[in-house]
C-alpha cells in the first residue's frame, strides 16, 4: 500500500480487469471482485479528499496561526494521498491510519494488525531526517498521535462474545524489532521511538510486541523493560524468534520469509502481506471439559448428554496412560466437528462478508482476482484457521492428581472421585480430599512429573486436530491462548480433579492456575517452556504478575541491576528455552488492597521484601499497608 | 555431613550476589542480632510459625495435635511451644494456612537437583548458587559439600555469612567459594556483643585472613553494613568500619543494608518478642536521603560503595 498508494492500486486493478479473458471460467467472479475493489478505492480517494476539504474549510475560519498552518498541512497531505503514494514519513503514517480505518469500516475488525511498523516506515523516516525535513521530536509526536488515534476505534459485540473478550479489545498489534530476512538484527531508531511513544501515551491499545532473538541488543531490551514499567499496563509483550520461526517453518514457510514474521491479534504468527490467520469462525476447545466428560464415561454431567460413550468402564482403567487414552478418544470425537463448524462459518462469511479492501492488501489477491474469504490461491500455505485449546494448566494438574491419588497411592477409585466431584467436593471426605489435592505439585513450578502432562496433552491436541483440513485451505493452526474464555468456560465445567470448584474459572492461556505457581518466576518460565511451542503457530501466551519491586528499588526508582537481571531472565526464557511469548503485569496498589481482603485468591502474590521475598498474605496488615503505600510511589 | 537443615530454596534471587541466583537458606545461627529480619532462621531445629491473623478458630489443629500443644484457651487457639514436637500435623489440617513448619532436612543431592534447574538462567546472567540463611557456617560440612558439588557442575558459588566461625573451617569452605558477602555489624567489640550476642574479633580476623591469603578475590568480596539508625549509625562506627575495609584491599566493596521492619511480624508468629524494641526507643526506617548521606560519607573516605 505504501509503495503503490491508493492511486497505484487502482491502476493495478484496472489493468487486472483489462486482462481478464472471456475464456476464463472464473472471469465473472474475478471481474466482480476487481470492480468491487475499484469502487472501494475510489471511495477511499473521496474519503481522503473530504478530509482535505474539511481541513481547508476549518483553516479559513481559524484565528490561531499555528493551528491554521497545521490544518493547511493536513489538507495538503490528504490531497497528496489522493493523487499519489506517500513520500514523507508523515504522509506514510497518515496512509497507514486511513488504511487501518477503512479496514475497520469494512469488516468491523478485529485483529487487524499493523505488522512491522518500525521496518516499513523506516525508509520514509530516514529520508526525512537526512533531508532535514523532520526532527526526531516531530516523529515522536506523530507516532504518539497515531497511538492515540488507535484508541478511537471500538467494536460492539454480542454479549455471548463479549464474555470471551472482556475489556473492549480490538487486538491491533504492532510488531517491533526482530530480524531481517538474512538473519541480522533489524533494530532501528523507529523501534526505540515507537517504544518511547508507547511509554508516554500509556494507553491499553494497540498491543505492542517486541521480537527477541539471539542478536537482539541488550540496550533495546533494557529500554523495553523501562517502557514496561513506565507504561504500567503490561506492554510491550515479548515474543521469541527462536520459537516462532521454527513453528512457521514447520508449516512450510521458507526461512527467509519466516524471519519477516509479525504478530497479529494476540499471538498469531503471520507473514505480513501474505498471511491470513482467520480469527473469525474458529473453534475453542475446553480441554478441561473434555477431561470432565472422560471422567463421566463420555457424558456431560451438566445436562446428561452422552455423545461419545466410553468404550471402557472407569473401573477397567489401570493406569494414567489408559485414562489419557480415553481422553484422547473423547478429544478425537469432538475434534472432527471443527470441520463442519468452521466450514459453515467460513462459507457463510465468504458469501455474506467478502472483504475486497482487505483482500487488496494481500499481495497476490489482485492477481488471482479472488476475495480472501474464498481461501485458496497459490500462496495459501500462509493461511490457517485458528483452533484454540483452553485450560492446559488445569488438565495437567488434574491428570497428575488422578495418577497420584487413584493409581499410585490408591486412596480412591476413579468412580468415587467422580462422585466427589459431582458433589462439588462437599462433605468431610470431599473437603479433606480437596485439601490434599490442592497441596499436590502443580504445573508452573518446574516439576517434571506434573509438567509432562502439559507436554503430552498439548501434543495429543495437535495430533488430533492436524487430521483435518479447513474449508479455507491449508491447515488448522493451533494455539493455547484463550482470551477471557477461561471465565465462561469455567462456568460450564464442574468440579475437577485439580481441585477446582464447580464453575470456577480455568487458568488463562498457557499460564499456571492462579495461586499455584509458588517456586518463583524461573520455575514458571521453565514449566511453560516444556510445551513444544513449534506446534502452535497461533501462539501460546504466558501472563506473569510481577511486583514493581522486582524492577525498582524500595523508593520506587528503576533499579538498573534488577533490570539487567530481568532482561537475562527474558533472554533465557525466550532464546535458550524457546518459550513462545511472555507478558508481564506490574501490580498496582489497588490489586494489593484486594489481596488484603481476599488472601486466598492472591496466594501466589510475592513481594520482594528487601533481602528476602514473602507471600503477601502472610504479612500482617500493617506491613501490607506499608507495602501498599510503597507501591504507590512507583507510578 | 550429607544432610542439612534448611528452611527455603529461593530461585530468582537478585540481591545475593551477581546475576540470577538460587539462594539456599540454612537454618541455625550463632548470632542473635537485635534487628534480625529472618528470626525463623536462628534456631537449629524445625519450628512452627503460627499466623494468628489467619486463624479462624476452627480447632482442626487442636484435634490433630498429638501432644496437646495446640489447644483452646479463652476461646482462642494457642500454641504451647514447650509441648510442641514440630510434627507438622497442625500444618496439614489447617484450612487457612495459618500454620507453617519452618525447617526441613535435605541431602546435598536434593538441594543440588533444585539448584541445577536454573542452570540456563545462571549461564546467561553470570549467576549461580548462594548459601545464606541463618548462618551457613553453623552447618559447615553441609555447606562445604554443597559448594564443592556446585563447583563441580560449573555453578558460580557465593556465600552470605557473619564469618563467626573458626578460621580453619573458614579456610576449608572458602576454597569452593567464588563470591563473598560478609556482614560487619559493629566495629567496637563491646557494642558488637551487645547487639549480636558475640564479639567481633573472630569476624574481623576472618575477613583479614580471607583477603590476605586471597581465599576469595578481593573484587568478589562485599562487606555489608546493616544500618540501624540510632543504634550503629554513629560516625565513630562508620569511620571505624571504613578504616578497617580500607586496610584490607581497595577492591573490597561495601554495601549498605538499611534497617527495615519487614521481618518484624514473624517474631510474633514464632512466639518471640521483638528484641530491638526492648533495648531501644526511636527506631526508624531510614529515608533515601539518609542512606545517600551515609554512602557519600563512606565514599569520601575512599570506600567503594555497591549501588543498591
Amino acid at each position: 500500500m505504501l509503495q503503490r498508494g491508493f492511486t497505484g492500486i487502482i491502476s493495478d486493478v484496472e489493468r487486472g480487469i483489462s486482462e481478464i479473458s472471456l475464456s476464463d471460467p472464473y472471469s465473472f467472479k474475478k471481474r466482480t471482485f476487481l470492480e468491487a475493489v475499484k469502487i472501494i478505492y475510489e471511495g477511499a480517494l473521496n474519503f481522503v479528499l473530504r478530509y482535505s476539504r474539511l481541513a481547508e474549510t476549518l483553516a479559513r475560519n481559524e484565528m490561531d496561526e499555528d493551528w491554521r498552518d497545521e490544518l493547511l498541512k493536513i489538507a495538503e497531505i490528504c490531497e497528496n494521498l489522493s493523487k499519489r503514494p506517500p513520500q514523507t514519513f508523515r504522509e506514510a503514517l497518515q496512509l497507514v491510519w486511513f488504511t487501518h480505518l477503512i479496514l475497520h469500516v469494512e469488516s468491523n475488525g478485529h485483529s487487524v494488525s499493523l505488522g512491522r511498523m518500525d521496518q516499513y516506515l523506516y525508509p520514509y523516516f530516514k529520508k526525512d531526517l537526512e533531508e532535514g525535513k523532520m526532527a526526531y521530536e516531530e516523529a515522536l509526536e506523530l507516532i504518539k498521535c497515531f497511538l492515540i488515534k488507535m484508541n478511537t476505534l471500538n467494536k460492539v459485540r454480542p454479549w455471548s462474545e463479549t464474555k470471551y473478550k472482556s475489556g473492549y479489545p480490538l487486538f491491533t498489534t504492532i510488531t517491533l524489532g526482530g530480524q531481517t530476512s538474512d538473519g541480522e538484527d533489524s533494530t532501528n531508531e523507529l523501534t526505540y521511538l515507537i517504544l518511547e511513544a508507547l511509554a508516554e501515551v500509556k494507553l491499553p491499545q494497540p498491543t505492542v510486541i517486541l521480537r527477541v532473538h539471539s542478536k537482539t541488543p541488550d540496550e533495546l531490551l533494557i529500554y523495553a523493560a523501562r517502557v514496561l514499567i513506565r507504561h504500567g499496563g503490561g506492554l510491550p509483550a515479548f515474543f521469541s524468534d527462536e520459537a516462532v520461526i521454527p513453528a512457521l517453518m514447520n508449516i512450510g514457510i521458507p526461512l527467509n520469509e519466516a524471519r519477516d514474521y509479525a504478530i497479529a491479534g494476540c499471538s498469531e504468527a503471520v507473514i505480513p502481506g501474505k498471511s491470513l490467520s482467520f480469527t473469525g469462525g474458529d473453534c475453542y476447545f475446553n480441554l478441561l471439559k473434555i477431561l470432565e466428560i472422560t471422567l463421566n464415561n463420555g457424558c456431560n454431567p451438566r445436562n446428561g448428554v452422552c455423545l461419545c460413550k466410553a468404550t471402557k468402564d472407569l473401573d477397567e482403567l489401570r493406569s494414567i496412560e489408559e485414562f489419557i487414552e480415553e481422553f484422547r478418544k473423547q478429544l478425537s470425537y469432538y475434534a472432527k466437528f471443527i470441520v463442519p463448524l468452521t466450514s459453515i462459518t467460513s462459507a457463510v462469511d465468504a458469501e455474506l462478508n467478502p472483504t475486497p479492501f482487505a483482500s487488496s492488501l494481500i499481495d497476490y489477491r489482485i492477481n488471482i482476482g479472488a476475495d480472501i474469504s474464498e481461501g485458496g490461491g497459490p500462496n495459501s500455505k500462509y493461511s490457517n484457521t485458528i483452533i484454540q485449546g483452553h485450560g492446559i494448566a488445569n488438565v495437567a494438574n488434574a491428570l497428575y492428581a488422578i495418577d497420584e491419588l487413584v493409581f499410585r497411592r490408591r486412596l480412591i477409585t476413579l468412580k468415587d472421585l467422580r462422585t466427589v466431584l459431582l458433589n462439588n467436593w462437599e462433605g468431610q471426605q470431599g473437603e479433606k480430599l480437596r485439601r490434599l489435592v490442592l497441596h499436590l505439585p502443580k504445573y508452573g513450578n518446574d516439576i517434571d512429573e506434573v509438567d509432562r502432562y502439559a507436554t503430552i496433552i498439548s501434543k495429543i491436541f495437535y495430533d488430533e486436530i492436524m487430521n483435518y483440513k479447513p474449508f479455507r485451505g491449508n491447515i488448522f493452526g493451533l494455539s493455547l491462548q484463550g482470551l477471557t474464555a477461561n471465565v465462561p468456560e469455567g462456568e460450564v465445567t464442574g468440579a475437577t480433579p485439580d481441585g477446582r470448584l464447580s464453575g470456577e474459572p480455568l487458568a488463562d492461556n498457557a499460564s499456571p492456575h492462579p495461586g499455584t505457581d509458588r517456586n518463583g518466576i524461573t520455575a514458571t518460565l521453565k514449566s511453560v517452556a516444556k510445551i513444544d511451542h513449534s506446534l502452535f503457530i497461533n501462539g501460546n501466551i504466558l501472563n506473569v504478575k510481577l511486583h514493581p519491586s522486582t524492577l525498582t528499588d524500595s523508593f520506587g526508582n528503576i533499579d538498573e541491576k534488577k533490570i539487567s537481571r530481568f532482561i537475562n531472565l527474558l533472554k533465557t526464557f525466550l532464546i535458550d528455552l524457546k518459550g513462545f511469548q511472555v507478558q508481564f503485569n506490574i501490580i498496582s496498589a489497588d490489586v494489593l488492597r484486594e489481596a488484603q481482603k481476599d488472601p486466598a485468591k492472591y496466594a501466589n502474590l510475592i513481594v520482594k521484601v528487601a533481602g528476602y521475598s514473602a507471600y503477601f498474605v502472610t504479612l500482617d496488615k500493617k506491613l501490607q499497608g506499608q507495602i501498599i503505600s510503597r507501591t504507590e510511589h512507583v507510578f | 555431613m550429607d544432610r542439612g537443615l534448611i528452611f527455603n530454596i529461593q530461585r530468582y534471587s537478585i540481591h545475593d550476589g551477581p546475576g540470577i541466583r538460587t539462594l539456599v537458606f540454612i537454618k541455625g545461627c550463632p548470632l542473635r542480632c537485635l534487628w534480625c529480619c529472618n528470626p525463623e532462621s536462628q534456631k537449629s531445629q524445625p519450628e512452627i510459625m503460627y499466623y494468628k491473623n489467619l486463624c479462624t478458630g476452627c480447632g482442626k489443629c487442636v484435634d490433630a495435635c498429638p501432644t496437646g500443644a495446640s489447644r483452646i484457651k479463652n476461646g482462642n487457639v494457642i500454641l504451647m511451644r514447650d509441648l510442641c514436637i514440630t510434627c507438622g500435623a497442625c500444618v496439614n489440617v489447617c484450612p487457612n494456612n495459618a500454620r507453617r513448619l519452618i525447617g526441613f532436612y535435605v541431602t546435598v543431592d536434593e538441594v543440588l537437583n533444585e539448584v541445577l534447574k536454573d542452570m540456563k538462567f545462571y549461564s546467561r546472567s553470570g549467576g549461580g548458587l548462594t548459601i545464606g540463611g541463618g548462618e551457613p557456617f553453623s552447618q559447615p560440612q553441609f555447606t562445604r559439600k554443597l559448594l564443592r558439588e556446585a563447583r563441580e557442575h560449573s555453578i558460580h558459588t557465593a556465600i552470605e555469612t557473619s564469618l563467626y566461625a573458626s578460621p580453619t573451617i573458614i579456610k576449608d569452605v572458602m576454597r569452593f567459594t567464588d563470591y563473598l558477602l560478609a556482614d560487619i555489624k559493629h566495629i567496637d567489640p563491646v557494642k558488637h556483643k551487645e547487639f549480636t550476642g558475640v564479639s567481633n574479633e573472630l569476624v574481623l580476623k576472618n575477613i583479614r585472613l580471607i583477603v590476605k591469603e586471597s581465599l576469595v578475590n578481593a573484587n568478589n568480596i562485599v562487606v555489608r553494613l546493616p544500618l540501624i539508625p540510632n543504634v550503629n549509625d554513629d560516625h565513630e562506627n562508620l569511620i571505624g568500619i571504613a578504616n578497617f575495609v580500607k586496610s584490607l584491599d581497595s577492591e573490597v566493596a561495601v554495601e549498605l543494608l538499611p534497617y527495615h521492619e519487614l521481618g518484624k511480624h514473624k517474631y510474633e508468629a514464632l512466639g518471640m518478642e521483638y528484641p530491638l524494641y526492648k533495648k531501644f526507643k526511636h527506631i526508624f526506617t531510614p529515608s533515601k536521603e539518609y542512606i545517600e548521606k551515609i554512602a557519600e560519607l563512606l565514599s569520601s573516605l575512599g570506600i567503594k560503595i555497591v549501588k543498591t
